[in-house]
């Protein structure tokens, strides 16, 4: 490990241009801003050389979120989310912390998503994604639409050539 | 390796400090990302696809495709050259990307296609298939992602083995003119039986290049200017007449389909479960999507002429080859060789076909694996072959075995004599009559072929495999493991190899300086898509030994793979077309050893002393000898077994008047340790603090610790289930690619 690593903070620089000092062990969950950082091998880099990462995708309100994710998972990491998934809820898959924390408006999840992408944070992008999915299992083509703001762009023989390929799919059992 | 995926447990080494240059990338990166729709076409590691020509040849199509896109979906690139559809309802403004707008809504649309396939990985099969594909046409096309229903399947029933249908009947007339629209149509019938063709639409006809066939004379590229260069080109001189219309065989959303009808139909009695039907793709124009396109281009290109060409490997008939010459010009020079005719006369040359091979391993499981895939699977051969015709896709499940031979003796029999007298030296009784001085000093008493065998069959890592695939699989660039030399014979289908020579690394491919980790593309046809010309350059290096090797084996071959040089290999599949109809898939079938003998000793023993987490072949097997274990053991057992044949030289009458009282063999083990702690005898391998960390190095370090394990689409979305899921799960992944980035660890 290095000294720098263990004393050093990072400056995020959202959308709106607002700037958040991260410690950098924490903000080191974001491979983007890990590999941004590099390695403070140079003899002349010290405490004082704050480098900056401007994040132009992500506004400041994500980011904040974004932040207190990072925070939260140096002190209790995540649980990895394997497939297939144990449960269609989110709170068996992972802590209690992180199913409340994408307990958020639609909007604000899919932000963070782009984010979470954007940033390069695997276990973010995850539960994210997760989260998203839980919207969409078990869900029909017609409740799917509902939930999405989605159009049905399909042609009824487009449609009804679907629905009969995919009748297999119908009342099976939960997997 | 995978043990340095995860961000919380990163191991601590060296890393390189970014340069203005990589600093800039990250940047350009940052700004790309920014300024696109949907972040479409801007994957930062890869370059965005051409744009597949329109009206205008000269818009370049950089690539040829056996047929359209299943849904009809472009490249982003093509956008830029929609028009509005002629019949436009006027209440909706039109936008090149309405289609996906629609489709998404306007919370999805602002995540980008990768995104999409992320969340959609964590969707179970049935809601996909009745919900997710039946909700908008954007939504129909993301749904049907090949690997999302790839990794459902290998999921669900990898482990246990699963059911591939057989390949749909395509009931058309071969039409020699494309523009012809009489065709058979077959209603669309349950799984195993009947297809439809699908509808031309003009979008994929700007991907499909009109057929130019021999005694055509119309040839609209007879234009000198616009001939072909090297490569990837506009034209198509060898696609079929057909090349318009293909199988709709046996997609992944079907080998789902089947095995799920099948395990929820034996639940349930009362309930009659409709049967699955075959997918049928409707092709749906206006959907622009590198994410969509790019893995359908992977699996489905065309095999260029040009590719499959040149020929550099150095070639010698069997009937030519002598030990002496084997060992002296090319195993100790450690130079690749093609020897042709060398297996001819192996009964395994008359005997596999796929109906033999399919009636003599009935009922046992094979092992397939894919670097995109996240989980093996287990086959038997009869639905292996199955896969094998229907499989289309990036990066195919390759059927690598390395218990064949327990499983079936008769397959080893098949082979081995005939090893033993065609190929001597590659044999470990053979014992130097022919006077080759294969230690140097004087000739062996006993051949020193495959040393590692003096740790027994269960105690010696993985050595020999039966490889089974389908066209257009293989293994993209790799060393073989453990730094062995390796013999490679087809036996069914022919294969194309491409060599760089041990540290002229390979145009796309990433290791980091301590080889620890590589990074490249995913398959092979994103290789030969992505870097073909860069390839092309390299044939021209100023300095001749960094230039690629080539060559083509064919059944009765045998190639000699010298440790430490890259190499990728494609099966070309059964003689004939190369780049062929749709309809010949082709399989291929191999079978390879891996091997330390007196010439590689040296590298392997500082390979097992030096690159522990980078050995390979055993860490799956509760009997073998663990990777740290595997230096100390190998020298006791060498020693042990020189002993036991009386070669310490205290009980042979040769030795006793030649040797120094000591054995050839612990001879050769004292040399070979004393050249293995001066350093590497193979520039495949640098030490850090010897190598001069080039740029190169440094740039793609970063690029490889972005890439992780393996650019798959999915793996993005999903943590590797090494560690998580049951330990043999674990332990395959782990064996299975060594290096995260890597298709296959060995060939």
């Amino acid at each position: 490990m290095d000294d720098d690593d263990a004393h050093g903070t990072v400056k995020l620089i959202s959308k709106e241009g607002d700037t958040f000092e991260v410690p950098v062990e924490i903000a080191k969950l974001s491979t983007l801003v890990m590999t941004t950082l590099g390695e403070g091998d140079d003899d002349d880099a010290d405490e004082d050389d704050i480098v900056e990462i401007p994040l132009p995708n992500v506004k400041a309100t994500v980011l904040a979120k974004v932040i207190e994710y990072c925070t939260h998972y140096k002190d209790e990491p995540m649980t990895t989310i394997t497939t297939p998934l144990k449960s269609n809820r989110v709170e068996e898959i992972v802590q209690e912390w992180y199913a409340n924390f994408v307990k958020v408006e639609q909007i604000m999840l899919f932000e963070l998503v782009t984010a979470a992408n954007f940033m390069d944070i695997k276990p973010l992008l995850d539960l994210t994604c997760l989260a998203v999915s839980v919207y969409i299992k078990g869900k029909s083509a017609e409740e799917i639409r509902r939930i999405f703001n989605i159009s049905n762009d399909f042609s009824p023989e487009e449609e009804a050539q679907v629905r009969e390929e995919n009748r297999w799919a119908e009342g099976a059992p939960k997997k | 390796m995978t043990e340095s995926v995860t961000a919380t447990n990163k191991p601590t080494r060296k890393r390189q400090r970014l340069s203005p240059k990589q600093i800039a990338i990250r940047q350009k990166e940052r700004e790309a990302a920014q300024c696109t729709l949907n972040g479409n076409g801007m994957n930062g590691s890869l370059p965005p696809l051409p744009t597949s020509g329109t009206d205008d040849e000269d818009q370049g199509s950089g690539f040829d495709t056996l047929f359209g896109h299943p849904y009809g979906a472009l490249p982003y690139g093509n956008i830029h050259f929609s028009a509005p559809p002629s019949s436009t309802s006027s209440d909706e403004p039109w936008h090149p990307d309405v289609v996906r707008h629609k489709g998404l809504g306007p919370l999805l649309h602002r995540l980008n296609d990768e995104q999409i396939v992320s969340i959609l990985s964590f969707v179970d099969g049935p809601t996909l298939a009745k919900g997710v594909v039946a909700t908008s046409r954007f939504l129909y096309v993301a749904g049907h992602h090949a690997e999302l229903w790839r990794d459902l399947t290998l999921r669900r029933w990898g482990e246990v083995g699963f059911e591939v249908p057989s390949p749909a009947v395509s009931v058309t007339s071969d039409n020699e003119d494309s523009n012809d629209d009489t065709r058979n149509y077959v209603k669309n019938r349950d799984i195993g039986i009947g297809g439809r063709d699908e509808e031309k639409k003009d979008d994929m006809e700007a991907i499909v290049h009109e057929p130019t066939t021999a005694d055509n004379n119309t040839n609209k590229y007879s234009d000198s200017s616009t001939l072909p260069k090297e490569g990837l080109t506009t034209t198509t001189t060898t696609t079929t007449p057909d090349n318009h219309h293909h199988k709709l065989s046996g997609c992944w959303k079907d080998i789902y389909a089947i095995n799920h009808y099948k395990a929820t139909s034996s639940n349930d009695d009362t309930q009659h479960n409709p049967k699955p039907r075959h997918h049928v793709p409707i092709p749906i124009s206006g959907i622009y999507s590198d994410t969509f396109f790019r893995s359908f281009l992977c699996r489905s290109f065309s095999l260029h002429p040009s590719w499959l060409s040149t020929h550099t490997v150095s070639t010698i008939s069997h009937s030519e080859l002598t030990p002496q010459i084997f060992f002296r010009d090319y195993e100790q020079t450690n130079t690749p060789l093609l020897i042709k005719g060398a297996s001819a006369t192996w009964p395994a040359l008359r005997k596999w076909t796929p109906d033999y091979l399919r009636n003599l391993t009935r009922n046992r499981t094979f092992r397939a694996t894919s670097g995109a895939a996240p989980l093996p699977a287990l086959f038997d051969m009869e639905n292996y072959f199955k896969y094998c015709a229907s499989a289309v896709e990036e990066a195919p499940l390759y059927l690598f075995d390395r218990t064949f031979a327990k499983k079936c003796p008769e397959l080893l029999k098949d082979f081995e004599g005939g090893l033993r007298e065609t190929c001597p030296f590659w044999c470990a009784e053979w014992d130097g009559v022919n006077g080759i001085d294969e230690g140097g000093d004087g000739g062996g008493r006993r051949g020193y072929h495959d040393l590692l065998r003096v740790l027994g069959e269960e105690r010696r890592p993985d050595y020999q495999w039966l490889i089974v695939g389908p066209k257009r699989s293989g293994s993209a660039f790799h060393i073989d493991p453990n730094a062995t030399h390796a013999w490679n014979a087809p036996i069914i289908g022919r294969k194309r190899w491409i060599f760089y020579p041990p540290g002229s690394t390979p145009p796309g491919v990433y290791p980091s300086p301590d080889g620890d980790e590589v990074c490249m593309p995913l398959s092979l046809g994103e290789w030969f898509l992505t870097y073909w010309d860069a390839h092309v350059e390299r044939r021209k290096d100023e300095d001749v030994t960094r230039r690629p090797l080539e060559c083509t084996a064919c059944p009765g071959d045998v190639l000699f793979v010298p440790h430490g040089w890259w190499h990728l290999v494609l099966n070309l599949g059964e003689d004939g077309e190369d780049d062929g109809a749709v309809e010949d898939r082709g399989v291929s079938v191999a079978l390879t050893r891996n091997y330390v003998s007196a010439s590689n000793l040296p590298d392997v023993l500082r390979f097992l002393d030096t690159r522990v987490s980078q050995i390979s072949g055993c860490r799956d097997r509760e009997e073998a000898v663990k990777p740290e274990d595997l230096g100390r053991e190998f020298r006791k057992s060498l020693l042990n077994f020189a002993k036991e044949e009386g070669d310490d030289g205290s009980s042979c009458e040769e030795c006793k008047s030649t040797s120094n009282g000591r054995g050839k063999l612990a001879d050769l083990l004292e040399r070979s340790e004393k050249v293995a702690k001066e350093g590497w005898q193979c520039a495949a391998w640098k030490d850090l603090d010897d190598a001069e960390n080039d740029e190169q190095c440094g740039n793609d370090a970063v690029a490889c610790q972005k890439k992780g394990t393996g650019t798959s689409i999915l793996a993005r979305a999903k943590l590797p289930s090494e560690g998580e899921t049951s330990d043999h799960t674990a332990k395959n992944n782990n064996d299975a690619s060594v290096g995260g980035g890597f298709s296959f660890s060995f060939m």
